[in-house]
């Protein structure tokens, strides 16, 4: 998980296509199955997920900060993935990192889930640094 | 809430911050006949004063930026002693920025005021750790005040700076960095990190460095880039290069071997700003205090007030009242961000 988010991450500040291709390969030679299958299905818009996001994280936000400060850093940073990101508090001890696989199953569109929408969005950002939670 | 009181003789005014008992400006945004300066940063130390009054380090600063003339008379004042002037009793306490960098601790009528300049709590080897003074009114910059600036310890910002030069040994690392400060703080980083070979500097941060060394800050070995050197691009392959933010994008750089871009910035936290910037790999350091260190720095000095100088004053404006602060925007002019 944390490897695929700093793929992502370096692939968005990576200005050469061989550069980004170089990324590519390396993860794709690399990471484990069935990770890599669901890295390709996220990269190809293939991978659907059936949470509502926008509400689930507007939600999660609420418990943890106060609402003006949420809307100042919204505006500020210009995105609500990224903002919700870098204000979730730090773990005091981090667990390692969920592999894609993990994360992907606990999505509701894996299957039927009775826990509430933002469970595994909050379970898998508080074992993550923050590119991995964005 | 009752007054502090402190607001009849320190007060803002279109010129800068002003203590009227002492007949003097802090960091004036115009010419005036006596300003204290807190640090050398062109937004705080600005040319054309009749009498300044900062410390040694900083005085050397701004004759190196503006010119030996840049005040008709230069008053040294170390931190940790103390001066009376007028009806004020005056020292200046290290505030972490950058070399030389003071806060202003004011008394006057049983009050304290101290007004911070910019100031940081992380460590940084180029320059005199930030010292707490307890105060009734406490001026604070705000920067980074929005809770989504959490910077990180800079060891590990300079530790994947130098992984990155591990794995692209043939490529220059190019590093946006601002002149006074950052620039030298980056240098100091890299070296406690074990990385001895020499560092090579753009032109415009020569002669700040060179006054960071003479002043007793050891760097290393630093060069200056050969002008020469154009069109011999292996000349750098593999080195470390320094310069200004705007040279990392300009003709300047199509001399290095297939650079990697980066740029040491607080900003460096958001992605749009590394979007904006461009760079390839952007690092997170920052001599300004991020969000938690405002907080608890303003906490720990016990003051009842607040003045918020220049940055997301409103962010911390609010989050204080809601910690029951009495807090203010005292909206100077001329301060800016630039400088990170």
């Amino acid at each position: 998980m944390e490897r695929f988010a700093n793929v992502l991450d370096r692939l968005t500040t990576t200005p050469s296509r061989n550069g980004k291709l170089a990324l590519l390969v390396e993860y794709f030679r690399s990471a484990p199955d069935p990770d890599r299958g669901y890295a390709l299905g996220a990269l190809t818009d293939g991978l659907i997920a059936s949470l509502p996001l926008r509400r689930a994280l507007s939600e999660l936000m609420e418990q943890r900060i106060d609402p003006v400060l949420y809307e100042m850093s919204r505006d500020y940073v210009g995105d609500t993935a990224e903002t919700v990101s870098l204000l979730w508090p730090e773990p005091a001890m981090r667990k390692p990192p969920s592999s894609l696989e993990e994360v992907v199953g606990r999505s509701p569109s894996a299957g039927a889930t009775r826990s509430p929408p933002s469970w595994p969005v909050s379970s898998t950002a508080s074992t993550c640094a923050d590119a991995g939670r964005f | 809430m009752a007054a502090s009181g402190v607001e009849r003789w320190l007060y803002p005014t279109e010129k800068g911050l002003y203590c009227e008992p002492g007949d003097f400006f802090i960091d004036p945004s115009r010419a005036v006949p006596r300003a204290i300066i807190t640090h050398g940063h062109g937004d705080h130390a600005r040319p054309g004063h009749a009498a300044v009054l900062a410390t040694p380090e900083t005085i050397e600063i701004m004759k190196v930026r503006m010119g030996p003339d840049c005040a008709r008379s230069f008053n040294a004042f170390a931190p940790g002693t103390a001066q009376r002037i007028g009806d004020v009793d005056v020292r200046l306490a290290p505030a972490g920025h950058i070399l030389g960098s003071a806060q202003v601790v004011l008394e006057h009528d049983g009050q304290r005021a101290v007004v911070s300049g910019d100031y940081k709590r992380q460590p940084d080897p180029t320059c005199q750790p930030f010292e707490l003074v307890p105060c009734d009114v406490f001026v604070t910059e705000a920067t980074f005040a929005l809770p989504v600036f959490r910077h990180e310890p800079p060891d590990s910002e300079v530790k994947r700076l130098l992984d990155s030069m591990r794995l692209n040994p043939e490529r220059t690392h190019l590093v946006g960095v601002y002149g006074l400060g950052k620039c030298q703080r980056l240098i100091k980083l890299c070296r406690q990190a074990g990385y001895d070979a020499p560092i090579y500097l753009h032109g415009a941060l020569a002669e700040l460095t060179g006054l960071y060394q003479r002043l007793g800050v050891g760097l290393g070995e630093v060069r200056p880039i050969d002008p020469a050197s154009r069109g011999k691009r292996d000349d750098y392959a593999g080195a470390l290069v320094l310069c200004p933010p705007s040279a990392v994008d300009d003709r300047w750089s199509r001399r290095f071997n297939d650079p990697v871009s980066a740029f040491a910035s607080g900003w460096m936290r958001i992605r749009g700003r590394i979007r904006q910037t461009g760079v390839e790999l952007p690092l997170v350091i920052s001599d300004h205090a991020d969000w938690p260190e405002l907080l608890d720095t303003i906490v720990a000095t016990g003051a009842g007030e607040v003045w918020v100088t220049h940055g997301r004053e409103d962010a911390l404006v609010y989050q204080l009242s809601l910690m029951g602060r009495k807090a203010r925007a005292l909206a100077l002019v001329g301060y800016e961000d630039e400088d990170e």
